[in-house]
């Protein structure tokens, strides 16, 4: 006679659980920048993460590069995204720092920013490395791709907002 | 980097092979339509002569069309300009399918109530291709209805041209749509930046490059920490573990959404980026609400539209997601060209050529597979594993049991492995967890000091452990885990200085019962567990 016993189904979630349940995608994230609101308007503006020492020294991983919480505060500016732009270097979109494109199409939808753009570093941290300027950290600096020549209007002071970087890893 | 376009090359080996066809190609010096002239050399009427009844129609590059054939464009445009807002075969109803402003800052308000399907434009998440494919689809066939009421020839030939402004020679955008800057051009607007309108560069080689796109296989992403439903090989379903610019079309989403900001790498890229750059600041193109009023709008979407198709015929296990019915079968209201109201969903525009009578140059339509091809809706395989947790500590295995006294557990965490290795969540789990009797909800706190009342508002609360009850007699019990993020917390201990090396969970039931008269006595025994560990993942 098999003994009596209970089949536990699936666990009921707890009711108020302060642990966060963790998303896949969270859970790959090796280092994250400061969490702040920062604004994208017509100045370049750059934000840094450094990476643990056993991730920045292993080129082995395949890394990505997230700009988290964006949010759409006023149409038509594009970004070019550079990864560690040298200090006087000319943001060149042809050049061997550019990224790709941040660009948000919409309207203001209000609630929590939940935009995410993200970009692949494997070549361009391998090429860092092979040129032996590679220091562990990630430095994005975001540079208006559409300045406004002449305009009729004064520009926005403020296009994009986002509120912090992150580096996840992917699987090679 | 500036790169050769590949596609430029196709599109010169089509053109080479229709010439040799003598089919569809135009001798030199004709219309570029693909009908020879009249045989005694007298000029096509305006907007080209008639296809053959089965003809599909070839959206052409813009610089490829005749003088004539803008002309013929400009009237047909012009005339939808004329027609009232109400009417939905006019210009401003079409636009305002796609967006329509509340204030007339940037495009002029349109006066009275608003109509049937506009603003329903489907941006950032997995309905944006198709969406805008049906869009164009019914707006190409008004305006070509337009263009042979304006031209006073009822079998005119129209097809929405595309701009590539990929193309090294195609950065500035196209002149017709600028000169005349005046209100005598149908195709100009004022509102644009101003190098646009002034024919300097629009769109550079690198905000018009759509390589990235077309490199990426998956279509769609599922949201984090959600599943997608379907999926088989020859229906796929959407991809776990992406952000949505980790795929070609975006995020699934179970329903129709107007804007979001989960976009597809193509959505990102080329398509947000050549929005901006041609409106600018304040351009009509940079806001939804306005862009459509542009008629550079409809030759970048088609554009857009051409690259869908560019990304299939890449082949690499491309796909549509077949395997996701909402995508599949969600109808989208649109007006003809008769004006009648028309429902479409996604398996109606697959296939460009056969089930919607266009096609775009050079680009031959390849690799798509019909709803009713695609092998039934399966199981969706499991989804890839997330990596392996690292076990950094774990109690002996035993039985733990829960009653209605308070119970803790506790293990050292070796002070190596919490500062050799930083990345990732740090989540305490208690394992082998069986339910006993039903009914227990406990409270868990992670090193609540001696003599602290456990309080679930308090800062050692970390959440609460219950098993849902099934009863199923003569069976082995089945185990399960719970698992709680103790990142924060942690770090909250060891930076006030009150970490002592240890993980200790108190758990504490959270629905204490008094005995009732005439019940059974209370049971002593709720929740079974075998350890607790600390992981890192």
């Amino acid at each position: 006679m098999p003994m009596k016993v209970w089949i536990v189904i699936p666990f009921v979630l707890s009711l108020a659980a302060a642990a966060m349940p963790c998303s896949p995608e969270r859970s790959g994230t090796l280092a994250a920048s400061e969490k702040a609101v920062r604004s994208l308007g017509n100045e370049p503006v750059t934000v840094a993460v450094r990476l643990p020492e056993s991730v920045a020294g292993d080129a082995s991983r395949r890394l990505r590069v997230v700009v988290e919480g964006l949010e759409l505060v006023h149409p038509g500016a594009v970004y070019e995204v550079y990864l560690n732009l040298p200090e006087g270097r000319k943001p060149d979109p042809e050049g061997p720092y550019f990224l790709g494109h941040l660009a948000l199409y919409g309207q203001p939808v209000g609630g929590e920013p939940d935009g995410r753009r993200s970009f692949d570093l494997t070549d361009k941290l391998a090429a860092l490395r092979e040129s032996g300027d590679w220091t562990g950290e990630v430095e994005l600096t975001f540079v208006r791709g559409n300045p406004e020549q002449a305009p009729a209007r004064a520009a926005p002071a403020e296009f994009i907002r986002f509120s912090h970087i992150s580096v996840v890893e992917r699987q090679r | 980097m500036i790169h050769e376009n590949p596609r430029r090359i196709e599109y010169w080996l089509a053109a080479l092979a229709c010439f040799v066809l003598l089919t569809a190609c135009p001798p030199s010096g004709d219309d570029g339509t693909g009908t020879p002239p009249p045989p005694d050399g007298t000029p096509p009427p305006p907007g080209g002569t008639p296809p053959p009844a089965s003809a599909v129609n070839v959206r052409q590059e813009i610089h490829s069309l005749t003088p004539d054939q803008i002309d013929a464009y400009r009237q047909g445009v012009a005339l939808m300009m004329q027609r009232a807002d109400t009417d939905p075969t006019s210009w401003i109803y079409q636009a305002n399918i796609h967006g329509y402003p509340s204030s007339s800052s940037i495009c002029a308000v349109t006066p009275g109530p608003p109509q049937e399907a506009w603003e329903t434009c489907q941006h950032g998440q997995f309905f944006f291709l198709a969406w805008h494919r049906m869009y164009l689809y019914y707006f190409e066939s008004i305006l070509r209805s337009a263009v042979r009421e304006a031209t006073g020839n009822p079998q005119a030939e129209f097809a929405l041209p595309y701009w590539d402004y990929e193309d090294a020679a195609f950065h500035a955008l196209p002149e017709p749509f600028r000169v005349p800057a005046d209100s005598s051009n149908s195709l100009y607007v004022s509102r644009r930046a101003a190098n646009c309108n002034n024919g300097a560069t629009c769109v550079s080689a690198a905000q018009a490059s759509a390589t990235t796109a077309l490199g990426l296989v998956p279509y769609c992403n599922c949201p984090p920490g959600q599943s997608c439903p379907g999926g088989t090989p020859e229906a796929p379903g959407c991809v776990q573990n992406l952000f949505p610019d980790e795929t070609f079309g975006g995020q699934f989403t179970p329903q129709p959404v107007h804007l979001t900001n989960t976009f597809g790498e193509l959505e990102s890229q080329p398509h947000n980026v050549v929005h901006g750059a041609v409106g600018g600041n304040f351009g009509w193109m940079s806001y939804v609400e306005c862009a459509a009023r542009d008629p550079i709008f409809w030759l970048h979407h088609a554009n857009v539209d051409r690259l869908w198709q560019v990304w299939l015929n890449e082949g690499g296990d491309r796909a549509n997601p077949l395997g996701v019915d909402s995508w599949k079968q969600e109808p989208f209201v649109f007006f003809d060209e008769n004006g009648q109201k028309v429902e479409m969903t996604a398996c109606e525009v697959l296939n460009m050529a056969t089930q919607l009578d266009y096609e775009y140059a050079g680009v031959p339509v390849q690799n798509v597979t019909l709803c009713d091809d695609a092998a039934p809706q399966g199981v969706a395989p499991p989804p890839p594993p997330p990596p392996a947790p690292t076990t950094l500590a774990a109690t002996e295995p035993g039985a733990v049991e829960l009653g209605a006294d308070a119970t803790t557990v506790a293990v050292n965490v070796p002070e190596q492995s919490l500062v050799a290795e930083t990345a990732g969540r740090l989540r305490v789990v208690i394992e082998e967890v069986e339910l006993v009797h039903p009914g227990a909800v406990y409270e868990v706190y992670l090193n609540l000091p001696a003599g602290t009342e456990p309080d679930p508002e308090s800062d050692y609360y970390v959440g609460h452990l219950a098993v849902f009850t099934g009863v199923h007699e003569g069976q082995d019990a089945v185990t399960g885990q719970r698992s709680f993020d103790v990142t924060d917390k942690v770090e909250a201990l060891r930076a006030s200085g009150d970490w002592t090396g240890r993980v200790e969970l108190t758990f504490v039931r959270g629905n204490p019962e008094e005995a009732t008269e005439g019940l059974a006595a209370m049971p002593e025994t709720f929740l079974r567990f075998s350890h607790i560990s600390v992981v890192r993942r």
